[in-house]
């Protein structure tokens, strides 16, 4: 299979890019890494006239932490040097798990966390070739008005299955876009939609440079845990991302953040909520869990049972949730 | 604006196994592409086309890459290493030679891309885990083995590369 | 003594391979070389009423368009008998059965034009019902796929592609006497090869009016035999090259749309052309395993001895018959092997639906039958309150055991087998320490109420939520079988510095066949393994060989270049004979050097014999012949109908034993280890033969716990490698292997050997699923192994 046409910019600055954009009227796709990018044009879900890439603006891949300035990710950092900076840094643990779990060796050398962040929600039905897509009528993420996944559905199912925004999402990211009228910093959740056929809130010249974590005391803790059938390589059918604070044994700070379960990372709020200033002992966790269940919906969608996906959500919180209680 | 978009050609500068070539290529030319169709440097492979095999690993600047998501275009001043460039004036790699000894090659179909993932395995850690090894080959894919010989020839390569000295010209770009 | 026979000698295509100069059909390129795409139908069933390619063929860049009417009607089939004639076309005729079905085939200057030409081709289709799965297939009111034409069919079922029946001993008897019978039915998954070679050709008919192949392919000569017929042209035109192959695993057999189809855009335009298949087409349309219903019900005596059984295979063999009539016989073969089987009612069934095509897939039968008998067998046992080793031990055949149909067992290492992966595993003490449950464990709920988990406290949990488990499993395989002409020839020919050069038509798809050959030659001439050039599987110029599919390589085709190497060796003793002036049973050879045995420094090289025989026979070179088939003295090969006739002169034994450990919280099941003990015969290769025992022990794993096509109405929904979950190296399994060594290499004679390619699939998918059931007391009765939530 091989791409479609297109023409191909690799600016060196985000004013050039700026320009091309301007130049080029919306016709134009945004390239990190590629890796999510070039499968999308291969099974012709998308062909774009024009590509721009982001890997020749220097100083878009830095990764900086600091006391007082907290952690600042550059969108086009690669995943093997996120996983590798935050290794041993243990309070962010999570950032580490999530992307170290990315994949495979290979696309985590070439993938950026701007593009796993921002990749397109998916389907089993959608993300087909063309020639197999030629078999059923287009579904509504094809814009057709049918839905593969549930029988007469008016919406479309696809699912978000990015492994590092949960993880941003629970530690309170906050994502720094650019464009050619100003800068702008919304919290990294806000940029989901929730609507699988178009999942993020970004318009066409708006680029993400980085995203931030503000400054946190010591106490804090992070962890990622991923649902997939093999130990390797997959996407996650289900994903938990958890950040928790502490003073001494009560629960100053909580949150937790699904994917692979909905058309956007799921915050669970209501868990949050009941959780402050409590302390974490067995029963909460069972209420929490049970609270994560009931947050998602997730359809047969994916080579997993909804069913089951939404059973390992609920077994993975307990699970993060019985290890940081112990680590105490 | 079909028409506008194919003509979209570009003559690229590729450095590939201590060699430069001038290209010319369609912007939307995959790496693997021009390897394949017109360097006729077909170790790497187009099992999948994908990124889901691994068997079009290449080194680009040591570590390991999918030449089939990689456009021609992005390779451009990196310094690519493919199968072809690992065996030096006739003698095979450490990590070659441990995949021939181990019974580690049955089809041979994964092995350029499986020695190369290794190879760059080597680069960042000259004594990995057998769980370490696992882990950076799990985008290699091998019908063939097991995987249980190939696991062991990396372990085996690691043991030759310490015992003839871990330089440059050993592990081999 | 042997020097090099049963040594861990290395691939000698490993540093070929290792450098990536191994050039595979996918690595071709030629001059002027086209592009080929294929037109597939959309629908699952259907009438072709008119296909219009005539805007296609206009479109600029497009040098050839053909459909079903260039095809002339010809049929192929996997077999082709009077009872079950070839079904299918290379190109559909008037009718799709199947979603992928090739309809039409295109070949332009790049594969942009080609995907253009494909979308101009319109064809017009009318729609028949389709059906999809078996049970409803036979029904009386399906739609006919196909019209059932077998004399023999006494059941009213519709949509029997093939029916094999076999009854032997009073089965009536064996269950009025039993002491317990059980009957149980037992599901095997749609399951694929994932060979990492995509299916490719390359066709190029020459202006001489040859066509050249390269192909990925199993076999040379059978893909020659089924182009020359589909073509309309002779074999002797035809030349299927030799090219590497980038694995198989049964996937890459008889004859492929593509195949034919390259062929003729060649023959029509006078260009090269290349097809090579999507990923996601291999996944969709392609051959994968048979998926199967197995009804088993056997009766036993009070201390487990198996009295009789009654099957009913259920065989799911795609809209056309493919390999499953074979296969249906074979699941008879694999009842009847390892265990003593006094009384039998056996029937199996090849069933058509409106699916892809299947094929053999390492196993081909084994893998299904066996999961259901060793399940089985493990739930008779414990019924009994028996050890799982004893009941196999009380059934296991052994040397000297007739078969059913006649043939003899002439060496049986099965109960060694048995025995020493049981010690080695410490077997009989952990599968009573894990034992857990009573097998009415059917989810995940069930088994944590079992086993008592305190949900609150963590320390009991950490010990009790990982179980570990150890189970057995045995099987049995056949080496090589007369179902084809399986035979090989091959040539053995001496360079004029005393190097080896040996012409065999074999095909190594990735077992290591040329090592071995190598090896057998090496031995026999007493040269070193770099002195002897294999050059195989050409059509053209190595001597016919049935292929590598059917278990019989290192049988047929290592007896067959054994003799060509004798015969080499007789005609150079001869001459060294006389030029040292002593008779030939006095010398000996070694090294490229012919001496006297017991004045050793008197000897002369292999150059001087060579060139002294030249001299002898007035410039007649030495050319050694050998020929081999197995099952020499019998004429043709078992019955597919009735399973009846002679199957094979050397059957492959072995146990095996998977450790598993299953998180009971999650279901998710771990295979831990798996320790294979197996007659072989003996290993010509040690290494190699671990290297296949590891791959299938890998193969089985993921047939045990994770793999399967999903498919809807036709429709393929998880065709890639991501999706369909194949092991990667995070799965991998530790192996042990025992080897029991049952035969010898013997000079002068031909040896007998047993397969290993197929064989140790079965045995340790079966140790998976009663591994899973001590740990948790979950019995699998469906393939993948998937624990209710």
């Amino acid at each position: 299979m091989r791409l479609p046409y297109f023409h191909y910019y690799s600016p060196k600055s985000l004013n050039s890019l700026f320009g091309i954009q301007e130049k080029v009227e919306g016709r134009a796709v945004i390239m990190a890494g590629g890796t999510e990018l070039l499968n999308r044009m291969r099974f012709r879900l998308i062909e774009p006239e024009y590509v721009i890439s982001l890997s020749n603006i220097k100083g878009l891949d830095r990764i900086s932490i600091s006391r007082d300035k907290g952690i600042e990710i550059g969108a086009t950092a690669k995943l093997t040097d996120i996983a590798c900076f935050f290794e041993a840094i243990k309070p962010y643990r999570a950032i580490y798990e999530s992307a170290y779990q990315v994949a495979s060796q290979q696309i985590r050398n070439m993938a950026t966390i701007g593009g796993n962040i921002l990749q397109d929600t998916r389907c089993m039905f959608y993300n087909r070739s063309r020639q197999w897509q030629g078999i059923v009528p287009p579904c509504h993420k094809r814009g057709g008005n049918t839905c593969h996944a549930v029988r007469n559905s008016r919406r479309c199912f696809a699912v978000y299955q990015g492994d590092m925004a949960p993880v941003l999402i629970s530690l309170k990211a906050i994502a720094v876009f650019h464009s050619p009228y100003g800068d702008q910093e919304i919290p990294l959740e806000d940029v989901f939609s929730g609507d699988s056929k178009k999942p993020f809130f970004v318009e066409d010249n708006r680029i993400l440079v980085s995203v931030r974590i503000n400054p946190s005391d010591d106490d804090l803790s992070s962890i990622y845990k991923k649902y997939r059938i093999r130990d390797g390589v997959d996407f996650p059918l289900a994903g938990v991302a958890l950040s928790l604070k502490r003073d001494r044994h009560i629960i100053s700070h909580l949150r937790l953040c699904l994917t692979g379960l909905a058309p956007r990372p799921i915050r669970v709020s209501d868990a949050e909520e009941i959780a402050q200033g409590e302390r974490l002992t067995g029963h909460l966790i069972e209420k929490i869990s049970e609270i994560a269940f009931n947050s998602v919906h997730p359809v047969d969608n994916l080579e997993e049972s909804a069913k089951r996906r939404r059973f390992m959500a609920q077994q993975m919180v307990y699970d993060v949730l019985e290890e940081a209680a112990r680590a105490l | 604006m079909k028409d506008k978009r194919k003509k979209s050609k570009r003559i690229i500068h590729l450095h590939i196994n201590g060699m430069d070539y001038d290209v010319l290529v369609e912007h939307r030319e995959t790496l693997l592409e021009v390897l394949r169709g017109k360097l006729l440097l077909t170790g790497a492979k187009d099992a999948c086309n994908q990124g889901e095999c691994g068997a079009c690993t290449v080194l680009m600047d040591g570590r390991s890459v999918l030449a089939c998501l990689m456009l021609a275009i992005d390779a451009q001043g990196k310094d690519i290493t493919t199968i072809e460039g690992l065996a030096k004036n006739g003698r095979l790699s450490p990590v070659q030679e441990s995949f021939v000894e181990s019974g580690a090659i049955q089809c041979g179909f994964c092995s350029p891309g499986m020695i190369l993932t290794a190879t760059a395995l080597f680069m960042e850690k000259p004594q990995p885990s057998r769980d370490e090894i696992k882990k950076a080959i799990e985008g290699n894919i091998c019908r063939c083995t097991g995987y249980n010989k190939i696991i062991d020839a990396i372990e085996g390569a690691a043991e030759k590369i310490r015992s003839r000295g871990f330089s440059d010209d050993n592990v081999d770009r | 003594m042997t020097t090099l026979i049963g040594k861990r000698v290395y691939r000698i295509d490993g540093p070929h391979k290792a450098t990536g100069e191994a050039r595979y059909t996918t690595d071709i390129f030629l001059p002027g070389m086209l592009c080929a795409k294929i037109l597939r139908s959309p629908l699952p069933h259907a009438r072709i009423v008119s296909i219009d390619t005539s805007k296609a063929e206009r479109i600029p860049g497009v040098k050839a368009v053909i459909t079903g009417k260039d095809a002339w009607g010809v049929r192929h089939g996997f077999v082709e008998t009077p009872r079950y004639p070839a079904d299918q076309y290379c190109l559909a005729n008037d009718r799709v059965r199947y979603i992928g079905e090739e309809v039409a085939a295109v070949a332009a200057i790049d594969e942009d034009t080609a995907l253009e030409a494909l979308d101009a081709i319109r064809v017009d289709y009318e729609e028949i019902p389709p059906v999809f799965d078996i049970f409803e297939a036979i029904k009386p009111d399906a739609p006919e796929i196909h019209t059932s034409e077998l004399p023999d069919l006494i059941e009213p079922y519709k949509n029997v592609g093939g029916r094999c029946a076999n009854t032997f001993g009073d089965p009536e008897k064996a269950f009025r006497d039993a002491y317990l019978i059980r009957n149980d039915r037992f599901e095997s998954q749609l399951r694929t090869h994932c060979y990492l070679e995509p299916q490719t050709t390359v066709a190029h008919f020459d202006k001489s009016g040859r066509l050249h192949i390269w192909t990925s392919g199993m076999g040379v000569f059978r893909k020659r035999m089924h182009l020359a017929k589909t073509l309309n042209m002779p074999s002797s035109r035809i030349r299927v090259h030799k090219i590497w192959v980038g694995g198989a695993f049964g996937g890459k057999i008889d004859l492929f749309s593509h195949e034919f189809c390259t062929s003729l855009l060649s023959i029509r335009t006078g260009s090269p052309i290349k097809y090579v298949a999507e990923r996601d087409e291999i996944f969709s349309y392609f051959r994968h395993g048979q998926p199967m219903v197995v009804d088993l019900e056997t009766a036993v005596s009070r201390d487990g001895t198996i009295l009789g059984q009654r099957v009913r295979c259920y065989n799911s063999c795609g809209a056309y018959r493919g390999s499953g009539v074979v296969c249906i016989f074979l699941c008879w073969g694999f009842i009847i092997l390892p265990y003593r089987i006094p009384a039998l009612d056996y029937i199996g069934y090849s069933i058509y639906t409106n699916n892809p095509v299947r094929a053999p897939q390492r196993g081909h039968g084994a893998p299904q039958i066996r999961f259901a008998v060793e399940s089985q067998m493990d739930m008779i046992a414990e019924e009994l309150g028996i050890d799982p080793i004893d009941i196999r031990l009380r059934n296991a055949r052994m040397k000297g055991d007739i078969l059913p149909n006649g043939d003899t067992i002439k060496n049986a290492g099965l109960i060694e087998c048995i025995k020493e992966a049981a010690e080695k595993t410490g077997f009989r003490d952990r599968y009573r320490g894990q034992k857990t449950g009573d097998g009415r464990q059917g989810s995940l709920s069930e088994i944590q109420k079992n086993v008592s988990i305190n949900s609150h406290g963590s320390h009991g949990k950490e010990r009790g939520r990982f179980r570990q488990g150890i189970g057995i499993g045995v099987s049995g395989y056949f080496t090589g079988t007369l179902i084809y002409p399986n035979s090989s020839a091959a040539i053995v020919q001496f360079n004029d510095d005393g190097t080896v050069r040996c012409l065999t038509g074999a095909l190594d798809i990735g077992q290591g066949a040329e090592t071995i050959l190598t090896q057998i030659v090496a031995e026999e001439l007493g040269v070193n393994i770099e002195d002897v050039e294999i050059i195989a599987g050409d059509t053209d110029t190595t001597p016919v060989d049935i292929g590598s599919w059917i278990s019989g390589l290192t049988y047929v085709t290592g007896n067959a270049v054994k003799k060509a190497a004798e015969d080499a060796r007789r005609q150079i003793l001869a001459a060294a004979s006389a030029e040292l002036g002593v008779d030939a049973e006095r010398l000996a050879l070694k090294e490229k050097k012919i001496f006297i045995k017991d004045m050793p420094e008197k000897g002369i090289s292999f150059s001087r014999a060579i060139a002294r025989y030249i001299y002898e026979n007035r410039g007649n070179p030495i050319i050694g012949r050998g020929f081999f088939r197995g099952l020499r003295d019998t004429e043709i090969g078992p019955s597919l109908k009735n399973a009846k006739g002679s199957w094979s002169d050397s059957y492959a034994f072995d146990a095996q034993v998977a450790e598993v450990e299953v998180d009971i919280t999650t279901g998710k099941i771990r295979v831990l280890r798996a320790t294979t003990a197996h007659d072989c015969g003996f290993p010509i290769n040690p290494l190699l033969v671990e290297g296949q025992i590891d791959g299938q022990v890998s193969m089985a794993t993921g047939q045990a716990v994770s793999e399967e096509i999903m498919m809807e109405n036709g429709i393929t929904l998880n065709p890639s490698f991501l999706e369909y979950k194949l092991p990667l190296a995070t799965e991998m399994v530790e192996n042990s292997y025992i080897d029991i060594i049952t035969e010898e290499y013997k000079k002068n004679h031909h040896f007998h050997t047993k397969e290993v390619g197929e064989g140790y699939v079965s045995g340790i998918l079966a140790a998976i699923a009663n591994a899973v059931y001590n740990a948790t007391g979950y019995r699998a009765k469906r393939l993948p192994i998937r624990i209710k939530i």
